[in-house]
């Protein structure tokens, strides 16, 4: 048994499954730095926006206010209402997470992007672990955000000019981390009726809210309508 | 450096750290150390074990539907990656080779198509 994930180990440990983390993030960080670039923001502010809001859906609808002349109320307005989601994280990481409440947690916390937590999630619910892992996977999440923002915006066009089938090739790295994320959780929890009740509902909610014009509530919404039909297929499983 | 840009990101980093933050923070007063002792390597009741596949879930479908969205050739080209690298996970249950797989499948469907 190593340290329980709290220690030099732990980051380390950390560091490692952040890889797939950092496969996903550098070219959406890259395209990202591309937008920013054309939407009039220099490199440093670009890197700045990456270091500082750190969340990509928040960071791609301000980019696309800041171009249309969008008002600073609502530019701000609308990247707070994207980050709604982020409130599932903490609680449903929380069990099996060990950590106390106060500073290590709270700069943890930083770090709890979409991806961090399903890799954190995957994990954790095998293998509980402490600050020192969560760290390390945050750590290589940060630094490849910020890194794939700053190529991105220093180089990001001549890279795509020269490769053109570049861009969409790495438009696929997230929908495919988040395929194996999938995959990786339901062979831990088994194909239960409960758990594949959960993946359509959060599936199915998050797909109509989204064509619906609901684009920044899909995934909060999915992320309670998923567990309660969960929840209410597991109860009749228990029925006698 | 333009102060309204700056302030801006201040602002939304501020609230998305916020978001973070104080439910995690409460969700960790409100577990024991004992507690975690207690549930470290089992299955959890309740929703909670649920919300992380379904956040997934939801975040595969709004990952993928801007890209095919209006676009019949690039849903095909989405489905046929997307069926591959399922397998690619099923098979050899790896996060990284899958979503290197990923990129090279879709990335050899557009070079084709």
């Amino acid at each position: 048994m190593e340290d329980g994930g709290g220690g030099r180990r732990g980051f380390a440990g950390g560091l490692r499954a952040s890889l797939p983390v950092v496969a996903g993030y550098v070219p959406a960080a890259v395209a990202f730095g591309v937008a920013a670039r054309g939407a009039g923001l220099s490199t440093a502010e670009t890197v700045l926006m990456s270091l500082v809001v750190y969340s990509g859906a928040s960071q791609f609808a301000i980019v696309g206010l800041v171009a249309a002349g969008g008002s600073w109320l609502v530019t701000a307005g609308t990247a707070l209402v994207l980050g709604a989601r982020h409130v599932l994280y903490g609680p449903a990481l929380a069990p099996n997470l060990r950590l106390r409440a106060g500073g290590r947690a709270a700069l943890a916390a930083f770090g709890l992007t979409d991806e961090v937590f399903a890799v954190a999630s995957e994990r954790l619910a095998r293998e509980p672990a402490g600050f020192g892992w969560l760290f390390g996977l945050e750590a290589g999440a940060y630094v490849s955000w910020a890194f794939g923002s700053w190529l991105g915006a220093a180089a990001g066009e001549a890279m795509v000019g020269a490769l053109p089938v570049l861009a969409p090739a790495l438009s696929f790295a997230l929908p495919a981390l988040f395929v194996a994320l999938l995959v990786a959780m339901t062979t831990q929890t088994g194909a239960s009726r409960s758990v594949a009740g959960a993946l359509v509902a959060a599936g199915t909610v998050a797909a109509a809210a989204y064509l619906a014009g609901f684009e920044s509530w899909s995934v909060p919404v999915a992320g309670v309508a998923g567990p309660l039909a969960g929840l209410v297929l597991g109860r009749r499983d228990d029925a006698p | 450096m333009r102060l309204d840009l700056l302030l801006l990101f201040l602002l939304a980093g501020a609230g998305n750290y916020l978001m973070r933050a104080v439910p995690l923070l409460l969700a960790l007063r409100r577990t024991t150390p004992d507690e975690q002792e207690t549930t470290a390597g089992t299955t959890l009741g309740g929703p909670l074990p649920l919300v992380g596949p379904s956040v997934v879930a939801a975040l595969l479908v709004t990952s993928v539907l801007p890209e095919v969205s209006g676009s019949a050739a690039e849903l095909a080209r989405y489905a046929v990656a997307l069926l591959i690298t399922l397998v690619v996970a099923v098979k050899y249950d790896n996060l990284g080779l899958t979503v290197i797989a990923g990129i090279l499948v879709y990335g050899l469907i557009s070079l084709l198509t």
